[in-house]
């Protein structure tokens, strides 16, 4: 009887065990679950707040120290000599009010999309240099000019003869 | 929060478009040991027009740009005014001051303007340089001659101010200024050619550049074409009735997209056609200057030996206006420049009514 009554306690008890065993369990795949919502919560808001602060920085730099960046002149340009004057004021180099210098000026010979560009800044060169002098003087004018100062040498020339007859026929 | 990242996202894309300091960023100058990199870009564009205006300490303060490429195209210091362009859609600019003494700044603007109104800029260019180049100073120097011949001649008009014996003093000293003013012109003979040779090259880089556009034009209406057929074939196909629609909406577009590129390429071509019409004026102009420098150049040797005449004997005065440069002939050059002058400004002026459609 006793024995029977034991092994009743004790299959009462299995049972027990075993359901407290399965809450158990049910318990930790929820805080599992829990868990992993948490991390993807907080990847997701860290993430956003991360990129929020990277854009903003953007607009500050840009709208703020845009005209005061640091970056260095890129290695495919040279100091000029006009540049290296300024580190020696004591001997300044005589230089147009309007200095354009241009350093990079590639082979012209061939003809490819990138090289067709040299030509122009032969163009402005010129443009620069004579616009100070030229007042868009053209040799049309200047040829006029020219026939201008002709005509009135031929004048004088007449007059002088006239002059140097008179005075001949005076002698 | 997605909005606010996506509107502060478009105000970071917002294109830079000028760069300032000094006066022009409501300063009074800019500052000492400045040493700035900027910049300046219009998204897509094909072109970009730059101003610059402003004022630096002439020689020791510097603004220099580059273009897309990082190529220096420009260094500045003293007073600055200039315009020029650029192809591609950024510019970067940087300014360095030195040490001790500012000035008022700079500004620096760019525009975005289109490979067609970049080639037509630069094809003006082109030809007022070789219109212009070696004519400033000479006409200068002329015009005091004419100045200083009108005042012998109004002394002449007058009774007993020169006598025998100063007139062909005077005469041998006018000769020899002349002589001077020819070959000071010819002189440059050498330059102006070799400007006429550089403006040639820029001419035919001009060109070039038109030839590319075109062949690209004809290249996307050979895609174009390409996709019509491809959908034409897809569409004999057994489809379904959405899939039809989508294909006929395709092929509608492309139509129109044909017909663009088709009047785009016409337009092109008649730029191309009067740009050759231009380049043959030209070596023409250069030709004639050529000839007129030639000309000045026998002339000037004519007045040396009249100058060394007249010196020797006055009398040689009475003949000396049919001994000289012979002006009808100096008149017809003139004028053939003049001719060659005109026909390239109404070059020009058919260029610039030339338009692209859109």
């Amino acid at each position: 009887m006793n024995n029977t009554e034991n092994e009743e306690i004790n299959l009462v008890n299995d049972e027990k065990a075993q359901q407290q065993e399965q809450i158990r369990k049910q318990h930790a795949k929820a805080r599992e679950s829990n868990n992993l919502t948490n991390v993807i919560t907080i990847f997701i808001s860290s993430t956003l707040a991360i990129i929020f602060i990277f854009v903003v920085s953007i607009v500050i730099y840009q709208k703020i120290f845009s005209t005061s960046s640091k970056e260095n002149i890129p290695d495919t340009t040279t100091a000029s000599p006009t540049e290296t004057a300024s580190k020696d004021k004591t001997t300044p180099e005589k230089k147009s009010d309007n200095i354009a210098v241009i350093d990079n000026a590639e082979t012209k010979t061939t003809i490819t999309e990138k090289n067709v560009k040299t030509p122009e800044i032969i163009i402005d060169d010129i443009t620069i240099d004579d616009a100070k002098n030229s007042e868009e003087i053209n040799w049309s004018i200047v040829g006029k000019q020219l026939i201008l100062l002709e005509e009135k040498r031929q004048q004088i020339i007449q007059l002088m003869t006239k002059k140097l007859a008179a005075s001949e026929g005076n002698n | 929060m997605l909005c606010v990242i996506y509107i502060i996202s478009l105000s970071v894309n917002a294109a830079n478009d000028v760069f300032v300091n000094g006066k022009y960023a409501n300063k009074k100058t800019y500052r000492n040991k400045e040493n700035k990199t900027t910049r300046l870009e219009i998204s897509n564009a094909e072109a970009l027009e730059i101003t610059i205006i402003g004022h630096t300490e002439k020689n020791y303060d510097f603004l220099t740009i580059y273009d897309s490429n990082q190529i220096q195209i420009r260094h500045y210091s003293g007073l600055i005014t200039d315009k020029f362009t650029v192809e591609g859609e950024c510019i970067r600019i940087h300014f360095k001051s030195d040490a001790a003494t500012v000035d008022e700044g700079v500004k620096v603007e760019i525009k975005a303007i289109s490979l067609f109104h970049r080639i037509k800029t630069d094809l003006h260019q082109a030809i007022n340089a070789m219109m212009q180049q070696g004519t400033g100073d000479i006409y200068f120097k002329i015009n005091q001659l004419v100045d200083e011949f009108i005042v012998v001649e109004t002394q002449l008009s007058q009774e007993n101010t020169l006598l025998s014996g100063e007139l062909g003093e005077k005469a041998a000293e006018q000769a020899a200024k002349i002589a001077e003013i020819y070959r000071n012109i010819a002189i440059q003979g050498h330059a102006i050619k070799a400007s006429h040779t550089a403006q040639f090259e820029v001419l035919d880089a001009l060109q070039h550049k038109t030839k590319t556009k075109i062949n690209r034009l004809k290249g996307k209406q050979l895609k174009n074409k390409q996709l019509l057929e491809d959908s034409n074939l897809e569409l004999e196909n057994p489809n379904l009735p959405m899939i039809i629609q989508k294909l006929q909406i395709s092929i509608d577009v492309t139509k129109k997209a044909i017909k663009a590129l088709e009047k785009q390429e016409i337009a092109w071509k008649n730029f191309y056609r009067a740009q050759l019409q231009l380049i043959e004026i030209t070596h023409d102009y250069s030709e004639k200057i050529n000839f007129l420098l030639y000309f000045l150049n026998e002339n000037s040797q004519l007045y040396e030996l009249a100058a060394k005449n007249i010196s020797l004997n006055e009398i040689e005065l009475m003949t000396l206006n049919e001994t000289l440069i012979d002006l009808d002939k100096l008149k017809s050059i003139v004028a053939d420049i003049e001719a060659s002058e005109s026909e390239m400004a109404i070059q020009l002026l058919k260029i610039d009514e030339t338009y692209i459609t859109p």
